[in-house]
């Protein structure tokens, strides 16, 4: 199996594991959490197009493994880095990056709560973290932006205004009766 | 006037103690900017927040602005940051007090003369303010106990600002015709403490006989609202103070939404934990001061709604600032006359 990541693999290989080691020493709590949550599951990441398998075992301690992707392999967690920049940032919540598909997610329910939970948890410990910080930071320096920035984002497009809008649905279904 | 002088300096001056290395740290000292532009109603607040100690502390800026969206004049658009940088170096001096954060942010604060540049990256825009007190400062050096510590404050209800915030579509000067407040505040105490919070808010107001009557109130309360304490309201007129009720002599009301909402956080990684949250909040504040002599009726009409969600580093609380501004109109007793103020504008913050 060729090894040959790209510049961009080779950074979130780097963020991936040193995630895994600072919140393994510094924070019981969502270790735990990583843990329930990543333990004999297997994921494809999928980045601007950056794309690594993430798998984790414990035989004496949790292990991350990291692996490169087959071409053809589909993803289950595919999103830009300008929109995880606007997530952390807070320009618009995780609730909207998902339902708007900026952050496109596969996978059964139990586990897209497990990892829902997970990524709230790490966004909960962030600003009280200077080690999560550095490590946000050093993404957003290195990884390139695609979106030109220069824009004013206002905040009335943080939130989703509603759930299960049905604006988007189609009246032929709207109107769909259901009897037991 | 060498007694504002000596107000100034001690109300400007950095209180956190820099040469420590054991100096604790719950230390915090923040410089707190409300613009108004009377004009072109375009609201703007900035916030810098020294926490612990050089080397170790923390630096948060904050920065909203409000204005109309896309030339309506209805509806208006928010924008903002809340930006946490690592508190590195130590100042030389806490007056006048000069640092910088690289690439950032540079901040002059002396007794009678401001500067602030901010350059912000993402999104890119560039804030440059600098300002001379006009207005009788006051400081109020509460240090008997607040929550698990102390809190002592300063203010400055009338600067002379010019400056700008300039974006790639966004060309804003700040004249002299603009409204600029300036507070600071100090002291040691935690977010999360069930004690910390209040009520505070400035408004201003042009006469038709062209004075601006400038209005200043403070409260504290727990954060269950438990506990309230004895406001205080200040009354400026021209830039001098006038008159202070104190106590009971004070009543505020809030009018609430009758049912809870989201409203917008302002971006820092709270904002996305905590916005799904709905909420209810004040829709109109309405103040009544009287001594018998004196009296003032003022209407606060809340158009723009934020939150700012702080952290506790130590005890994994929070506390919730409402940011609220948005249109005032008052009656005002003073000086044997009574004077009817329609057009103003207020700036609010509601703190549990």
């Amino acid at each position: 199996m060729p090894n040959s990541y790209t510049e961009q693999e080779q950074l979130l290989i780097v963020l991936f594991q040193a995630l895994v080691n600072d919140i393994r020493y510094s924070n019981n709590f969502i270790f735990g959490l990583l843990k329930e949550v990543t333990l004999s599951k297997k994921v494809i990441v999928d980045i601007d197009g950056a794309r690594l398998e993430l798998s984790a075992s414990h035989n004496d301690q949790y292990t991350l493994h990291i692996n490169s992707v087959d071409a053809l392999a589909h993803a289950s967690f595919i999103s830009k880095g300008d929109y995880l920049r606007e997530v952390v940032a807070g320009t618009i919540t995780l609730d909207h990056a998902i339902s708007s598909n900026k952050i496109l997610l596969k996978g059964a329910l139990e586990d897209l709560l497990g990892i829902y939970r997970l990524v709230v948890g790490l966004l909960v410990e962030g600003p009280t973290s200077p080690h999560l910080r550095a490590l946000w930071d050093s993404f957003d320096k290195n990884w390139p932006q695609t979106v030109p920035l220069g824009m004013l984002i206002d905040l009335d497009v943080q939130q989703v205004s509603d759930y299960f809008t049905d604006l988007d649905v189609n009246a032929e279904i709207k109107n769909v009766e259901i009897t037991y | 006037m060498k007694q504002f002088d000596t107000i100034l300096y001690h109300l400007e001056e950095l209180k956190i103690p820099t040469s420590s290395p054991l100096s604790p740290e719950d230390w915090k000292d923040w410089y707190h900017y409300i613009l108004l532009d009377p004009d072109n109603n375009i609201r703007i607040l900035f916030n810098i927040s020294f926490s612990g100690r050089p080397e170790q502390g923390e630096i948060t800026t904050t920065f909203q602005l409000t204005m109309p969206s896309n030339g309506s004049l209805t509806k208006l658009a928010n924008y903002g940051f809340l930006k946490v940088d690592k508190w590195t170096e130590k100042p030389a001096s806490r007056m006048p007090l000069e640092f910088k954060v690289p690439d950032f942010l540079e901040v002059s604060i002396a007794k009678d003369h401001f500067r602030i540049s901010v350059k912000h990256q993402t999104p890119k825009f560039s804030f440059e303010l600098e300002g001379k007190p006009e207005a009788t400062p006051l400081l109020v050096p509460e240090l008997f106990p607040y929550g698990s510590g102390f809190i002592g404050w300063g203010f400055i209800p009338g600067v002379t600002p010019n400056g700008y915030v300039t974006n790639e579509n966004l060309n804003l000067p700040i004249t002299s015709r603009w409204f600029c407040y300036h507070d600071h505040n100090f002291g040691r105490f935690r977010w999360g403490d069930k004690e910390v919070g209040w009520v505070w808010w400035v408004v201003t107001m042009w006469s038709e006989t062209n004075d601006i009557y400038t209005f200043v109130f403070h409260r504290g309360n727990s954060k269950d609202f438990a506990k309230i304490a004895k406001p205080f309201l200040f009354i400026y007129k021209n830039n001098a103070l006038k008159k202070t009720f104190v106590g009971r002599s004070v009543n505020i009301t809030f009018q609430w939404t009758r049912t809870p909402e989201r409203i917008p956080i302002l971006p820092g990684a709270l904002a996305s934990v905590f916005s799904h949250r709905k909420v209810l909040t004040p829709e109109h504040i309405k103040v009544h001061a009287n001594d018998d002599i004196h009296s003032v009726e003022i209407d606060m009409i809340i158009d723009t709604k934020m939150e700012i969600v702080l952290p506790d580093y130590e005890d994994k609380q929070y506390t919730f600032l409402k940011e609220l501004n948005g249109k005032a109109k008052a009656a005002l007793t003073l000086e044997g006359k009574k004077n009817y103020l329609k057009k103003g504008m207020f700036y609010a913050e509601f703190v549990h």
